[in-house]
C-alpha cells in the first residue's frame, strides 16, 4: 500500500487551504485512516453484494406535485449579496 | 490526406425530463420564471434538508429504456458527484454512477439509404445544476437556481458514429424519440437537450481510438456538425504535422468558428462519487414496468413501417411523416376522414402544399387552423374533379382559420371547376383556333404539344376547366 498522500490536491479539492504545520498534522491523521480503508480494500469481498445504505429498506417515492411556494425573498436574506433575485457570488468564469 | 482519416464520435445528451416538479423536491420545473421563485431549500441544500425522489422521473426512464431496447435496472441507485461550483449549492449533484437504471441499449438511425445501429451504454437520472451569469463590469457572477433540482437523463452513446452527419443523425433521433415518448418537451432554444461530443480521429486501417476532446453544450443539430467537423479537422491537423492529442474538455465558438480548452486544469477532475446516504436504493418492480410496457406508444420506426405497409407510401413519404409526430397523427386522421383520396394523394398534399403553409407561418401540424376534415373533404374535391388543384390549393388557405364552411367558400370564390363537356368544347375550339402551329404538330403525332394545348384552355379558364375532361375534347378532334 502507497504511503503517499498528496495533501495539496486534497485540500485544494476541499476548497481548504492549510499552512505547513496544519498539512503535516492532517497528513498524519489521514494516515491513519487509510490504514483502516486499506485494511478493508484487502479483504476477500468478491462473493458478499455490496451494501448501498445500512438501512434494510427501499426508497420511497413521491407523487409528480408542486408543493413548494416562493419563498425567495425570504431564503435571500441567508445571502450576503444579492440584486433583482439573483444571488451574487465572486467572479467564476471557466 | 483527410481520406486517410476516420472520425470516431459519441455523445452524451442531457434530456431534461418534462416533470412538474423537480427531482427531489416539490418546486416547480416552469421555465422562464423570477430568478430563484422556485429554489427551495432543498434545491437550495440547506442543512438537514432531505432528498424526496419523483416518481414520475423513474417511469419517464424507464419508458425510454423499454424505447431503446435496453436493460432496466430492478435496483438502481443515487450518487454524489462532487465538485464545485457556484451554481450547485450543495457542492455536490446527485447522479448515478453504479446501477444507472437504464444499461445497454440500442437505437437504429437512417443514414443515407441505410440503417445503423447506435448503441447505448447507459442513461442515468440526475438533477440539473443552476444557472450562472456572469457580469465582467462588476467582477460578480449572478446564479439563478431555478433549474437546479430539475429532472435530467444523460443518455451516453458507445463511440458508435463516424462522421458529423451520422452524429446529427442520432441526435435527431433521440429527439424525436423522447418527444414521442412525451418525457422532454423538445424544447432545443431553452435547454431541454443538451448535447456533449466525445470526438478522437483515428488512421481509417487502425482498430486503437485516438485521444479524445470532450466539446460541452452542443445545444442545436446545426452547432453540433460545425463543432464536429472543426475539431476533427483540428486533430487531424495537429496530427499530421508530428503533435498528440491532449484529452481535455473544449467549448465551441460559433463565431470564431474553431473551438478552444475550456479550463486549464493541470490535474484531472477527481468527482469523489460515493453512494448517496440521503437516498435508499430504488427497486423497480416486474409490475411497474410491465404497466410501462402496456402505455408504450407506437415508436416513430414502428410507424413508418406500418405506413409502407399499411398505405403503401414509398420509404421517403413514409419516413418525413413518420419523424413528426404532428404530421403523421394528422394525416391518419384525414385518411379515416377521406372517402375518395388515397393514402399516398393524401400523403402527397400534406408533403406538399399543407407542409409549404405549416412553414411559412412557422408553426407545426397541430397549431394548423385547419383540421383533418377539412383537408379530406377538399382534396376529395379535387380527386372527384370538382375542383382543380390550383382550386384546392386556394381553397386550403381560404379555410384556413375560417369558421365559413367550404360550400360557401366554393361559391365565395366562385371556384367550382367546369367539367361540362358542352361548356368545355367551345372554349377548347376557341383555343385551337389561336394555337394552330401546335394543333396541327400534334395532329402530325407530336402527342406531347397536348400538354401546352391543355395549358392554355386551363389559363383561358382561370384554372377553372377540368384538365381530364379538355384532354379528351382534344383527343376527339
Amino acid at each position: 500500500m502507497s504511503q503517499n498522500i498528496d495533501i495539496k490536491a486534497l485540500s485544494n479539492l476541499a476548497k481548504i487551504s492549510l499552512d505547513g504545520a496544519e498539512s503535516l498534522a492532517v497528513q498524519e491523521k489521514l494516515l491513519d485512516i487509510k490504514k483502516i480503508i486499506d485494511e478493508v480494500a484487502n479483504l476477500e469481498l468478491d462473493s458478499i453484494e455490496p451494501l448501498y445504505n445500512p438501512l434494510d429498506r427501499e426508497q420511497i417515492l413521491r407523487p409528480d406535485e408542486v408543493t413548494e411556494k416562493d419563498q425567495s425573498s425570504e431564503l435571500q436574506k441567508n445571502a450576503p449579496e444579492t440584486i433583482d433575485g439573483y444571488y451574487v457570488v465572486p467572479q467564476v468564469v471557466d | 490526406m483527410k481520406n486517410n482519416w476516420e472520425i470516431v464520435i459519441g455523445l452524451e445528451i442531457h434530456v431534461q425530463l418534462n416533470t412538474v416538479s423537480k427531482i427531489f423536491s416539490g418546486s416547480s420545473t416552469g421555465f422562464g420564471a423570477k430568478p430563484n421563485s422556485q429554489a427551495s431549500i432543498i434545491d437550495l441544500g440547506y442543512p438537514g434538508v432531505l432528498p424526496v425522489l419523483n416518481q414520475s422521473v423513474i417511469e419517464k426512464a424507464i419508458k425510454f429504456g423499454l424505447a431503446t431496447n435496453a436493460k432496466i435496472s430492478r435496483k438502481t441507485i443515487f450518487s454524489r458527484k462532487n465538485y464545485f461550483y457556484p451554481d450547485l449549492p450543495k457542492g455536490y449533484q446527485i447522479s448515478q454512477l453504479e446501477l444507472p437504471i437504464v444499461q445497454e441499449g440500442y437505437v437504429e438511425i437512417n443514414i443515407n439509404e441505410d440503417i445503423k445501429k447506435i448503441r447505448i451504454t447507459r442513461a442515468h437520472l440526475e438533477e440539473d445544476a443552476g444557472k450562472s451569469i456572469h457580469e465582467g463590469s462588476l467582477g460578480k457572477s449572478k446564479i439563478d437556481l431555478n433549474r437546479a433540482g430539475t429532472p435530467l437523463l444523460e443518455i451516453v452513446s458507445e463511440p458508435d458514429m463516424r462522421s458529423a452527419a451520422e452524429a446529427s443523425s442520432y441526435m435527431k433521433y433521440v429527439h424525436l424519440l423522447v418527444t414521442y415518448l412525451g418525457i422532454c418537451d423538445g424544447n432545443l432554444q431553452e435547454g431541454s437537450l443538451r448535447c456533449d461530443a466525445n470526438v478522437s480521429v483515428k488512421p481509417r486501417e487502425s482498430k486503437k481510438l485516438g485521444t479524445r476532446t470532450e466539446i460541452k453544450n452542443l445545444n442545436s443539430f446545426r452547432f453540433i456538425e460545425k463543432a464536429i467537423e472543426i475539431e476533427a479537422q483540428r486533430q487531424i491537423e495537429i496530427l499530421e504535422s508530428g503533435g498528440t492529442i491532449i484529452q481535455e474538455t473544449r467549448l465551441f465558438d460559433e463565431e470564431k468558428q474553431e473551438t478552444r480548452p475550456m479550463r486549464s486544469k493541470e490535474e484531472a477532475n477527481d468527482y469523489r462519487y460515493f453512494p448517496d446516504p440521503d437516498l435508499l436504493p430504488v427497486v423497480i418492480s416486474e409490475d411497474l414496468i410491465e404497466s410501462i410496457q402496456q402505455s408504450m406508444p407506437e415508436l416513430p420506426n414502428q410507424k413508418k413501417m406500418r405506413f409502407i405497409n399499411e398505405y403503401q407510401l414509398d420509404k421517403n413519404d413514409a419516413a418525413r411523416i413518420a419523424h413528426d409526430f404532428d404530421l403523421a397523427t394528422f394525416f391518419e386522421s384525414s385518411i379515416n376522414h377521406s372517402k375518395h383520396a388515397s393514402p399516398k394523394q393524401l400523403a402527397n398534399w400534406l408533403l406538399g402544399k399543407l407542409s409549404n403553409m405549416v412553414n411559412e407561418k412557422n408553426i407545426n401540424f397541430s397549431k394548423l387552423e385547419l383540421d383533418p376534415f377539412d383537408v379530406s373533404s377538399i382534396v376529395d374535391l379535387y380527386i372527384l374533379g370538382n375542383l382543380s388543384q390550383k382550386q384546392a390549393g386556394e381553397l386550403l388557405e381560404y379555410k384556413h382559420g375560417s369558421e365559413a364552411s367550404i360550400e360557401d367558400l366554393i361559391a365565395e370564390h366562385k371556384m367550382s371547376q367546369i367539367s361540362d363537356t358542352h361548356e368545355l368544347s367551345n372554349l377548347v375550339d376557341k383555343i385551337l383556333i389561336e394555337n394552330k402551329v401546335q394543333f396541327d404538330e400534334y395532329k402530325s403525332g407530336n402527342d406531347k404539344v397536348i400538354g401546352y394545348l391543355i395549358g392554355k384552355v386551363l389559363q383561358a379558364s382561370k384554372g377553372q376547366a377540368n384538365p381530364k375532361v379538355v384532354k379528351e375534347i382534344i383527343e376527339r378532334k
